[in-house]
């Protein structure tokens, strides 16, 4: 593994366990119990390499929810975690601050005009969005509420 | 419906299945999103070529503007996205690639290989979708369809 593709890789193990550790922050209160457990993933651009994944189990021990590191090398993004639910799935990205651009440049009489246009509203800070099939092209930053509201719907659970 | 395995299954492994098509799901929307992106490109080349005719037709004009015709569908896909560099921003075009590079891994999962970079499927269509508004806006495509 080259050192960029090295760097890349411990940048996202880190926001993925920072993650993890906020979620279970959440849940500290509720009677959800969290295992984490090491996978690996292979990426082209890194080979193999380690990381945790994070399961979300009732209180009789059945499986609510999993949080399933898919990888860092994603486009448009820094990483890409699945949130695996009983019933449906979300996607959530690790994004820079104002994502993934497009820059176009136009003619417009004697001179070019360049305009950026980002490919999703709301990213105002660097972390993990959810970006909504509902409403094409907006982010939500990666909250407690929201957990609790992509929980309810891939899971149909409702936290307690 | 017995075709589905959905009959007689538990309720539990009915569920399990309803999962494991869904987070598969969202992975396969890319293939055919980019079936649709790679059969709408090649109509903005068609009308650039037909500017060849635009001219008087003569056998020898024709001639190269059915060769263009009958041998785009086997430019490769690279090859084509490419052409729009001009058009387009080189870095958009370079997404596009790794799209392709990402439906190909999908559609011929080599589990030997590892994966490239992953691409979600929105961020897949707005890619494959702002190229496209991006060449319908062109002027020059824009008057070629206007004369055509």
């Amino acid at each position: 593994m080259n050192e960029n593709a090295a760097g890349k890789v411990s940048s996202f193990v880190d926001s993925v366990d920072r993650l993890f550790a906020e979620i279970e922050s959440w849940i500290a209160s509720t009677n959800l119990k969290r295992i984490q457990q090491e996978i690996e993933i292979s990426e082209e651009a890194s080979g193999k390499y380690k990381v945790n994944k994070l399961t979300l189990q009732d209180e009789d021990g059945k499986k609510i929810a999993e949080f399933l590191p898919v990888g860092t090398f994603i486009i448009g993004g820094n990483g890409r975690i699945d949130l695996n639910g009983t019933i449906d799935k979300a996607i959530i990205v690790n994004l820079k601050t104002g994502g993934p651009s497009m820059t176009t440049t136009t003619a417009v009489g004697d001179h070019a005009e360049t305009r950026t246009t980002s490919f999703y509203e709301g990213i105002n800070q660097q972390g993990w969005y959810w970006i909504e099939d509902r409403r094409r092209g907006k982010a939500n930053f990666f909250t407690k509420d929201l957990f609790v509201e992509l929980l309810r719907e891939v899971s149909d659970h409702e936290l307690s | 419906m017995n075709k589905t395995r959905f009959v007689g299954s538990a309720i539990d492994e009915a569920k399990a299945m309803i999962l494991d098509s869904r987070v598969n799901a969202d992975d396969f929307v890319i293939v055919p999103l980019w079936a649709i992106f790679e059969r709408k490109l090649p109509e903005y080349l068609q009308v650039e070529g037909s500017k060849i005719l635009q001219r008087t037709p003569t056998t020898f004009n024709t001639q190269v503007y059915q060769k263009v015709e009958n041998e785009m569908e086997y430019w490769k896909s690279d090859d084509v996205l490419d052409l729009f560099k001009s058009i387009v921003n080189s870095d958009l075009i370079g997404n596009a690639k790794q799209v392709k590079k990402y439906r190909d891994w999908i559609a011929h999962k080599n589990p030997k290989k590892g994966r490239p970079s992953n691409v979600p499927p929105q961020t897949a269509y707005r890619i494959l979708s702002d190229i496209i508004s991006v060449v319908e806006q062109h002027p020059e495509l824009k008057q070629a369809v206007t004369t055509a």
